[in-house]
């Protein structure tokens, strides 16, 4: 429920900046549109809860912010100079947290840190499948990874502190062998 | 400002040129033809906005929010389709 | 020009030199896993300094939230849109370069699911 009237709250924030100018009829129209469409469309079937600690949350942004800048350097670093210094590999990185929308959330800032790129999610096994592209070494990857995603989960996971560390540890171990 | 606007123009230009010819080139695979496409159209997002400062006209604002909605509509849909029927 | 005239246009010539760098990329790389990291990264930061660059440098406060509001969709969308062309490609068994290393995604469950 809550979630809906954030959404619905988003919806009527985004209804007035579209409008240009923040005026009565703009801010009742858009609580209107907004309840309107939040009413109209079924609740999601799986209510997902999205906690945002505030300290938490700006501190997994500024990181997130850095590691943005980065990747951009290292991608426009790796284009400028004429030396091709490419090592690509998918590197399989094992999830621990249980919470859907952690998962989603450090997949999505996977994708933007530096040089790598989410390929595959596989949410049954609780692994998500990164390319690298400058792999030197695999278990640095996880290690930056897993700094990621503990910032994730001490600012959005639902219940205090992430999931428990049910990771698969057999199959990360199955797939190093070459 | 008036220099620094066409200066951003020629870059972006330049920048364009090089998606379109990543997308029409005859060896490149439908994703690397939609990744073009895409970075096409945020090239173009980021030209409306120079625009918008340099002749402060707002007539393309809106068209800015359209066409980044368009292009990550369009990427998804092709990926999908890359799915199915192979790049 | 105003101080405010500077910041903007320095974070859009910033933000538009990083999108050129990111297309030429776009060329250069080896495959099409590496040309969307190319793509995506410097484009994004390229888009959300020029949309931020022009939103600081307008005088109208409705542009500049809009500009803002696409700046944050870009955010978003941008790293969603590659991860999903990258999935595909992956799927559709796009070769992966000469200069791959490691391949931990051939053969591990998720794979073998996905190849019945």
């Amino acid at each position: 429920m809550r979630a809906r009237i954030g959404i619905g709250v988003w919806l009527a924030v985004v209804w007035v900046v579209l409008w240009g100018e923040v005026t009565f009829a703009n801010a009742v129209t858009g609580i209107v549109m907004g309840a309107a469409i939040v009413l109209a469309l079924p609740p999601a079937r799986r209510p997902r809860t999205l906690v945002l600690r505030p300290w938490a949350t700006t501190r997994f942004l500024a990181v997130f912010a850095w590691k943005l800048v980065e990747a951009s350097a290292v991608v426009a670093w790796e284009v400028v100079t004429p030396r091709n210094r490419i090592k690509e590999g998918i590197v399989a990185i094992p999830i621990v947290s249980e919470s859907d929308v952690v998962t989603a959330i450090v997949a999505d800032a996977i994708s933007l840190t530096p040089g790598s790129l989410t390929i595959e999610v596989d949410a049954d096994h609780g692994v998500l499948y990164v390319h690298v592209l400058h792999l030197h070494d695999v278990e640095e990857v996880r290690a930056d990874v897993r700094r990621l995603e503990d910032l994730a989960i001490a600012a959005f996971a639902p219940s205090g502190g992430g999931g428990g560390h049910d990771a698969p540890a057999s199959s990360a171990g199955e797939e190093e062998t070459p | 400002m008036n220099t620094v606007t066409v200066a951003c123009f020629a870059i972006l230009g330049a920048a364009g040129v090089a998606c379109i010819v990543r997308l029409v080139r005859p060896g490149s695979s439908l994703a690397d033809r939609i990744v073009a496409l895409d970075s096409f159209l945020v090239v173009f997002v980021s030209a409306l906005a120079v625009y918008t400062v340099r002749s402060g006209d707002d007539a393309f604002v809106n068209v800015t929010l359209v066409a980044a909605l368009l292009g990550f509509l369009g990427t998804v849909t092709v990926a999908r389709y890359i799915e199915r029927r192979g790049a | 020009m105003s101080a405010l005239d500077w910041v903007g246009g320095v974070l859009m010539i910033v933000g538009a030199s990083l999108t050129l760098l990111g297309t030429i990329g776009l060329h250069r790389f080896p495959d099409v896993f590496a040309r969307m990291h190319a793509a995506t990264k410097p484009a994004t930061l390229g888009t959300v300094l020029v949309l931020g660059g022009a939103a600081v440098a307008v005088a109208d406060f409705s542009i500049s939230a809009l500009f803002v509001l696409v700046a944050a969709l870009q955010f978003i969308t941008a790293p969603v849109g590659a991860h999903m062309v990258g999935r595909a490609a992956y799927r559709a068994g796009t070769e992966l370069s000469a200069q791959t290393a490691v391949d931990e995604l051939a053969g591990s469950p998720a794979d073998r699911r996905r190849r019945r």
